[in-house]
């Protein structure tokens, strides 16, 4: 983070970008680029106060007050930020410099009356044409880890196919002696198409854990009607293989509008 | 005598508790212009557990209670059930919490914790514990007594039975919890933390009871699955710090034992623990005895936590109650039972007091709590103190003077109208009566609320967190309730983050603290035991003139007409931080701190200075005027006798964007 006069040069990558600017940090995992995909909060903003922080804290000597100029990146919970004044943990604090603008790649750290985040890495910021170029390279590499990442699950499912639930029922699974139950259902999907693997049939049957137990929250729960795309795969359970397909991680069930993008990438 | 002087109090109480209240409650300097908001006395109750000699303002005490949901959760409408909490001993206006909640933020490698740095009246999520996709499994915390260090067990929410254990020297900061231990390849469950401190030079001790899952008889193992995870030196040892792994269990279940097991540790050394051993039946209806074990100085020795036996077979683990039967997989109202209700508490004042709660279920499937005690260190039990039907989640605590709290929530009414009550009662007499609260009143919801809540004593103040559907209704919460997240009391809908649409009602952890009366309370209840301020510029002028401790509260609002120049909020951090500097007083002698708006400690760094000290905090958004600083007092007390006389203090304030070591480096020298 060599807070040099460079101004943003749209060409290149912005991994290039963010490692030039990046140069004699130490922090491993933000630097090279790293900092656009591990980010969950990218925007550009005004730094107000240096060594400040809008959150309560015993010492904010690393911190600073930075106004959220206009967001880049960011889920349903950073939108409201727009305009507010927030908190981000610096890296690099006694470079900070009150009114400087620049790009934050954060990521989440303090919600509450107010809200702080941690940078990961930050760069001067363009302006005009040259942000708005900037956020649609940096959306387009996250798209590309996307990408990469949906891929790999394509890669190792047994079956992907596109269709509608037509049934529930609890699987004759017998339950064990623990909360932690999946209580395991089994959904019997009406095939529209075979994006991958032999064909099922016109109806496939699948499992999924119908507990609400918080260590399966994440797996995805299917009632009558769903409609998607399953990258369905074996499973192991209690050192068992389980009697059908399951999709209980959340990248392997999809809206249907990533037909597209699931055909494209489908491994040739 | 004695006889009057009870008399006397009961007549006192009674005075302040009907109509003679109203005229007594007269703020102090009343002919300034400048007031803050009317006094909130609406927290404050009488005591409703058995009553002996004790001060008369121990007759009333506050209770609050809150929905830990954070403002920017306005959105939130999954359940954030199972919640637990920690309160840091050496400071407890330091707390943090857990429940089923997901990263605010959308990350999958971190979940957050709640956090408060004011004694629990503003909540915040943190991200600092480990994920894989965003939030945990089971989870629950401690700090050990000193050292401000919190310990945390989690489940990551990976679909499998991964168990680590946790350590951060500073959850209030920015760093990611250190794992300590991470059993990927083994099955562990329900990791359930108690820590403490001991000795001189002192470290940190956790025991972190489990089920070990992965050694059930169906998988090859002996069925001995109560567990524990300790360390007798864990604050900064390099991982695993020391944690190992020692079986409770010493007879044969049948398949397992069920999935709590419970400490309570004793400063002196003793350590209890306590679990369900299944040794017949199946599910849903288990057999199931309540056994519980002891060690004599933290499980130092050579035989750890063997020192009770069982008169019957005379093997390690006393059997507190045997033949009772358990349910698994069934449930009550919207909350599924799974055989993990145990919770257990010792006297501070007392460790061979030892009390237990569990529940069990009868011929027809109900669920029923029971309380027992020991007064010989686990040798022997009393029968039930107290049996709850229909009810679940018990949290017994006893606090600094022996009173033991028993918090539970219980299944009322019939469906479709069924409701969740959740109480807590206590008992200053061995259980022979009780008082009760009701906390939250709330309906039979969906989804569940988890398998356990908390229950914390530290001092005389009894903290606790429970889970409760949050539908904004003052009816739901007899003792009142404050929301963060967007809510309308109105239509008794929970709001979105815009407001501009409802969302579901759904479960949120819900924090509640019952302490005895502040110094607020005791001056604006009986004005004449506080001495008044005089209002001169630059000066803060105490009169003593009464040989009754010296107190007093002093409105933050009245000093910026007077005493202070208090700025507006031009600055870039809005509002700032405020230094108030008090000069020539003697810390040791005059404990001064700052108050919100109902008289709860905020968060404050008090600090020495050349001529004096400097108090400073930052005002709450929703409690900030400009120009008057907002609805804080100062409170002025006297440590020991102090003699009569006027005691005069300079006093200046300043005002930054700076906490408080950085505003003393940075502000220009006067």
């Amino acid at each position: 983070m060599i807070r040099s006069s460079k101004i943003w040069i749209v060409p290149l990558a912005i991994a290039g970008v963010i490692a030039s600017y990046s140069q004699g940090h130490a922090a491993q995992d933000t630097t090279a680029g790293t900092a656009v995909a591990a980010a969950d909060f990218i925007f550009s903003g005004t730094l107000l106060k240096a060594h400040a922080a809008t959150i309560d804290l015993d010492d904010a000597s690393d911190c600073a007050v930075v106004r959220v100029d206009r967001i880049l990146v960011g889920g349903e919970a950073f939108r409201p930020l727009a305009g507010r004044a927030i908190t981000v943990r610096l890296r690099e604090s006694d470079r900070a410099r009150d009114g400087e603008r620049r790009v934050y790649f954060t990521k989440g750290w303090h919600w509450g009356e107010d809200i702080g985040v941690i940078e990961l890495n930050s760069i001067t910021a363009p302006t005009g044409p040259e942000l708005r170029r900037m956020q649609s390279d940096i959306e387009r590499q996250r798209q590309q880890q996307s990408d990469r990442e949906l891929t790999e699950r394509l890669r190792t499912a047994e079956l992907v196919v596109m269709g509608r639930v037509i049934s529930v029922r609890r699987a004759e699974v017998p339950p064990l002696p623990t909360e932690h139950d999946p209580n395991w259902q089994e959904a019997v999907i009406e095939v529209r198409s075979v994006l991958r693997g032999g064909q099922p049939g016109a109806r496939v049957t699948i499992l999924f854990p119908g507990t609400d137990d918080p260590m399966w929250r994440a797996a995805p729960k299917f009632r009558r009607g769903t409609e998607g795309i399953w990258l369905l795969r074996p499973l192991d359970f209690e050192g068992k293989r389980l009697p059908r397909l399951a999709a209980p991680y959340p990248a392997d069930f999809r809206p249907p509008s990533d037909e597209a993008r699931i055909r494209r990438l489908l491994p040739k | 005598m004695t006889a009057c002087r009870i008399l006397t109090r009961v007549a006192l109480v009674e005075m302040l508790s009907t109509a003679a209240l109203p005229a007594l409650l007269r703020s102090q300097g009343d002919t300034l212009p400048l007031d803050p908001t009317p006094v909130r006395l609406d927290s404050l109750r009488r005591v409703r557990y058995p009553l002996f000699y004790r001060p008369w303002w121990r007759w009333w005490e506050r209770i609050s209670v809150i929905d830990m949901m954070p403002q920017p959760q306005s959105n939130d409408v999954i359940n954030d059930a199972e919640p637990n909490l920690a309160v840091d001993p050496a400071d407890p206006t330091h707390l943090v919490g857990s429940a089923f909640t997901s990263s605010p933020s959308g990350a999958k490698n971190v979940a957050p914790v709640y956090t408060s740095t004011n004694g629990g009246t503003i909540w915040s999520l943190r991200e600092i514990v480990p994920s894989v996709f965003g939030s945990t499994g089971d989870i629950s915390e401690d700090f050990a007594r000193g050292g401000h260090t919190l310990y945390t067990g989690i489940l990551k929410d990976d679909f499998t039975f991964r168990q680590v254990i946790l350590r951060s020297a500073d959850p209030f900061g920015d760093g990611i919890m250190t794992t300590l231990t991470d059993d990927s390849t083994v099955k562990k469950d329900q990791p359930y933390v108690s820590a403490t401190t001991t000795g001189s030079p002192d470290s940190d001790l956790v025991y972190v009871g489990f089920n070990f899952y992965g050694r059930r008889v169906p998988f090859g193992g002996n069925g001995r699955t109560a567990s524990v995870q300790y360390s007798l030196d864990v604050r900064t040892a390099a991982p695993p710090a020391g944690i190992t792994t020692q079986t409770l269990e010493v007879r044969n279940p049948i398949d397992e034992d069920m999935p709590p097991i419970r400490f309570a540790v004793h400063r002196g050394g003793r350590v209890y623990g306590v679990y369900y051993r299944w040794f017949a039946g199946a599910i849903p209806r288990e057999s199931v005895q309540v056994v519980v074990v002891r060690d004599e100085f933290f499980a130092r020795g050579a035989n750890p936590f063997g020192a009770l036996t069982d008169p019957s077979d005379g093997l390690v683990g006393r059997i507190v109650a045997r033949g009772l039967v358990t349910a698994f997989g069934v449930s009550l109202g919207q909350n599924r039972l799974v055989a993990s209700n145990l919770s257990i508490a010792v006297n501070p004042r007392d460790s061979s007091e030892v009390w237990v709660a569990w529940a069990d279920s009868d011929a027809t499937s109900r669920y029923t709590l029971h309380v027992r005690r020991s007064v010989d260190a686990g040798a022997t039990w009393s029968t039930d103190l107290r049996t709850i039907g229909t009810a679940t989640n018990p949290g017994l605590a006893i606090n600094s003077g022996g009173v033991v709290g028993f918090v539970y929530q219980q299944l009322t009414g019939t469906a479709p109208n069924q409701r969740w009550q959740t109480h807590i009662q206590r008992t200053s007499n061995g259980g022979t009566t009780w008082g009760d609260i009701i906390l939250a009143d709330v309906p039979n919801g969906t989804g569940f609320m988890g398998d356990y809540l908390d229950l914390i004593a530290v001092g005389r103040t009894f903290y606790g967190v429970f889970p409760a559907l949050n539908t904004p209704d003052h009816a739901n919460f007899p003792q009142g309730v404050t929301f963060q997240r967007n809510v309308d009391f109105t239509t008794h809908q929970v709001r979105n983050l815009g407001n501009t649409a409802n969302v579901s009602a759904s479960i949120d952890p819900f924090f509640f603290k019952i302490e005895p009366p502040t110094i607020f309370d005791i001056c604006k209840l009986i004005p004449w035991l506080c001495f008044p301020f005089t209002f001169e510029p630059g000066k803060i002028i105490v009169t003593v003139d009464t040989i009754l401790p010296p107190r007093g509260i002093d409105p933050l609002p009245k000093n910026c007409t007077v005493k202070w120049s208090c700025p507006g909020c031009e600055g870039a951090l809005c509002p700032g931080w405020y230094h108030i500097f008090i000069d020539d007083i003697d810390p040791a002698i005059w404990k001064v701190q700052i108050l919100g708006r109902r008289g709860e400690l905020v968060h404050q760094q008090l600090g020495r200075v050349e001529k004096g000290i400097v108090l400073s905090f930052r005002p709450s958004r929703s409690n900030f005027r400009a120009k008057t600083i907002g609805d804080y007092y100062l409170a002025f007390e006297g440590v020991g006798r102090i003699p009569k006389g006027q005691y005069v203090f300079g006093t200046h304030l300043e005002v930054s964007p700076y906490p408080q070591a950085q505003h003393l480096r940075q502000r220009p020298q006067r």
